[in-house]
């Protein structure tokens, strides 16, 4: 990704940077051309670019008058008149299409983070895997990684959608998973907490703070092992208090369990096949490709490293998890930012098998029927290259955060 | 293991693939003393340093350091690396950790000592081979010199009985080439028991009880570096001593 390529070059040029480095030398003649030279370049592109972009507005608005099209944005607060099958905010026929919009792109949101999440810490460990010193595990990682990657993503979709929906009971006889949860060839039923209570949002921030806690006491817990110190006694409260804080929430809340009526469940909140087999699908996938990322990464890593921190001593894992991942990190993280930005994409496959995600309710459904494909497309672009650039940023702040230096 | 332990090798044949890396062979190193090994490019002095560390296996013969048997499972390795320092030729120090990290890493972890306490040790390291100062630096901020004196720190911050040092100076400069030296000789001189591959006739001659000479997988003479270096009895060690004489 450029974004980091370039900081990484900076960061070599800073660590070159003696301590003492003198006042800043005059330009040579060499670095004067080169610097007018620049301006000339970058003049230029600006100005094709700017041309470009005139021409193309200019186009389209003429033809869309000459059709008689209307246009503008106004269209987002009409209403829409379609439910949506699953969404995170609530929908009903009455909700507008820039509700419309919000819930589908939630979807997305959903549907790419949990699949960014679970392929990350499979591709980790298939990729670790993969380089471990033992034989069988290393063919079973390759098998793994060459059956998974070399088959078209669609395919993986389909597959995944074919197993949930076929091998899954009908509703009737839905697998209950200790009477609170429920599994169907219509989906994952879970219980969820009646939501629009004031109540809720007390909950809310006190399951956030839990979370917080325990991870801020997990890492704390963590760095201490790595150090070969005793846990400190911080990272034990904050763990236990963020337990209990959350336990509390929960018990809270009014849950509410899905029943068997008539042909489907009511309450709770219920997860399609399509969403399963989609999240499936993607992680399956990208994790292969994760892995692979990792191996590489890992591989790169110069053999001294490894030797030296044997003849110290130190025990296989940890040599793995603070001598030779942190190194690989400097190899491993622009591919995976590129990885990434492949899965928030690909997401939209989610089409294929009808989950309703961004591209399908708004690209799809919200264009056949106000036919503004300009302006749809126009958003639904910007919202895929603005997570794309997040992702790029997120991923260039965490780089120089682990210190990506020069060996 | 005792403070300063003896290093024995016997009839030790190693083969890469079907090439014999090392032929049979045999050496004492008596605790507290330094033995230099020499020999052309390629002869089997890193093999066979390595291999008394337990970084190389081996298919013939035995090593014992300390009385006991160097073994091969992984357990067994890691308790003996503890007491078996290991400098190498391109220093490898940690490039993503502080010198002082560098040096605190193998003493929290495997001798569990506690953070403030390692601290104070690696510091005192430091500030022995020189480096004090550079404590809070990543190593790429650091000289060629400077980073091997601070992987000698490294090796020493877990009290070993036994240093290996693999052509520690040959990927440096003149100037820095003293130092690193320097801080050797004082080691030597403190009867740490040593196994140094090294071209260095003058480090040999000061500190070294012997110094070993092998070509092609075998150790073809040994002697005390006076003799050695002034009358070699083979015909191998003289040509290897008139090429280094010359360049
Ligand atoms: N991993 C390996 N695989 C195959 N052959 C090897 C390997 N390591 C070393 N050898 C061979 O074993 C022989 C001895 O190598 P070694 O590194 O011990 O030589 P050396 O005396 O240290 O030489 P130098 O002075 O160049 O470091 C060489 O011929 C080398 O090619
Ligand atoms: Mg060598």
């Amino acid at each position: 990704m450029a974004v980091s390529d370039q900081d990484m070059a900076t960061g070599i040029w800073n660590a070159a940077e003696g301590d003492e480095a003198d006042a800043r030398p005059h330009l040579g003649p060499r670095q004067r051309w080169a610097r007018r030279k620049a301006i000339l370049q970058q003049a230029a592109v600006l100005l094709l670019v700017a041309a470009v972009a005139v021409f193309v507005i200019r186009n389209t608005v003429v033809n869309l008058q000459a059709r008689g099209l209307a246009s503008g944005f106004d269209f987002l607060r009409q209403e829409a008149g379609f439910k949506m099958a699953f969404s995170l905010i609530a929908i009903d026929p009455t909700s507008t299409y820039g509700r419309i919009f919000l819930a589908g792109l939630l979807n997305s949101l959903l549907v790419a983070a949990l699949a960014i999440v679970a392929a990350t810490m499979l591709g980790f460990a298939v990729g670790l895997a993969r380089v471990s010193p033992s034989a069988p595990v290393r063919y079973v990682a390759r098998g793994y990684v060459e059956l998974v990657r070399n088959l078209p993503l669609l395919l993986h979709l389909l597959l995944w959608q074919a197993v949930v929906l076929r091998s899954l009971p009908v509703v009737r006889e839905a697998i209950g998973l200790g009477g609170f949860a429920f599994l169907s060839n219509r989906g994952l039923y879970l219980p969820a907490p009646v939501a629009g209570d004031a109540k809720a949002m007390v909950v809310a921030v006190a399951v956030a703070t839990g979370i917080a806690a325990i991870v801020a006491g997990w890492s704390i817990r963590s760095r201490a092992q790595a150090r070969g110190e005793a846990p400190p006694r911080l990272g034990l409260v904050l763990a236990a208090g963020g337990l209990v804080s959350n336990a509390a929430a929960i018990a809270l809340l009014d849950w509410q369990v899905p029943v068997l009526a008539g042909f489907d469940f009511r309450g709770g909140l219920k997860l399609m096949p399509e969403f399963v087999s989609l999240v499936a699908a993607l992680t399956i996938y990208n994790s292969a490709f994760v892995a692979e990322i990792v191996r590489a990464g890992v591989q790169s890593v110069a053999r001294g490293q490894r030797e030296a921190a044997l003849a110290l001593g130190l025990p296989p894992k940890l040599i793995l998890r603070l001598v030779i991942v942190p190194q690989a990190m400097r190899v491993i993280i622009p591919p995976l930012a590129n990885q990434y930005t492949h899965l928030i994409k690909a997401s939209a496959l989610a089409t294929v098998v009808g989950f309703p995600d961004l591209v399908n309710v708004f690209l799809g459904t919200s264009l056949n029927q106000t036919g503004r494909a300009v302006e749809i497309a126009v958003i639904t672009a910007c919202v895929y290259l603005a997570l794309s650039t997040s992702v790029a940023l997120a991923t260039s702040a965490y780089g120089r955060r682990v210190k990506l230096v020069e060996r | 293991m005792t403070a300063n332990a003896s290093i024995s090798v016997r009839s030790l044949s190693k083969w890469y693939g079907s090439w014999r890396a090392l032929r049979d062979v045999s050496m004492d190193i008596e605790g507290g003393t330094c033995t230099v090994l020499c020999g052309p490019s390629g002869s089997g002095k890193s093999t066979l340093l390595r291999c008394l560390n337990g970084l190389e296996e081996w298919q013939e013969g035995d090593v014992v350091i300390g009385g006991v048997p160097v073994g091969y499972r992984a357990g067994e390795l890691r308790r003996l690396r503890r007491d078996v320092g290991m400098v190498f030729q391109s220093f490898n120090l940690f490039p993503h950790l502080s010198v002082l990290d560098n040096v605190t890493l193998a003493p929290r972890i495997v001798r569990r000592r506690g953070r403030r306490e390692s601290e104070q040790h690696a510091m005192q390291l430091l500030e022995r081979v020189g480096v004090g100062q550079h404590a809070a630096k990543l190593p790429s901020a650091l000289s060629g010199g400077q980073q091997q004196r601070v992987a000698i720190a490294r090796a020493l911050a877990m009290r070993p009985s036994i240093l290996l040092f693999d052509e520690p100076t040959s990927a440096l400069d003149p100037e820095s080439v003293k130092e690193v030296l320097d801080v050797m000789i004082d080691l030597a001189r403190s009867g740490t028991t040593m196994a140094v591959v090294t071209h260095e006739m003058g480090f040999a001659r000061r500190v070294a009880g012997r110094v070993v000479f092998m070509d092609k997988g075998s150790i073809v003479e040994t002697g005390e570096p006076d003799e050695f270096f002034d009358c070699p009895c083979t015909d191998r060690a003289k040509a290897f001593l008139g090429n280094i004489a010359r360049n």
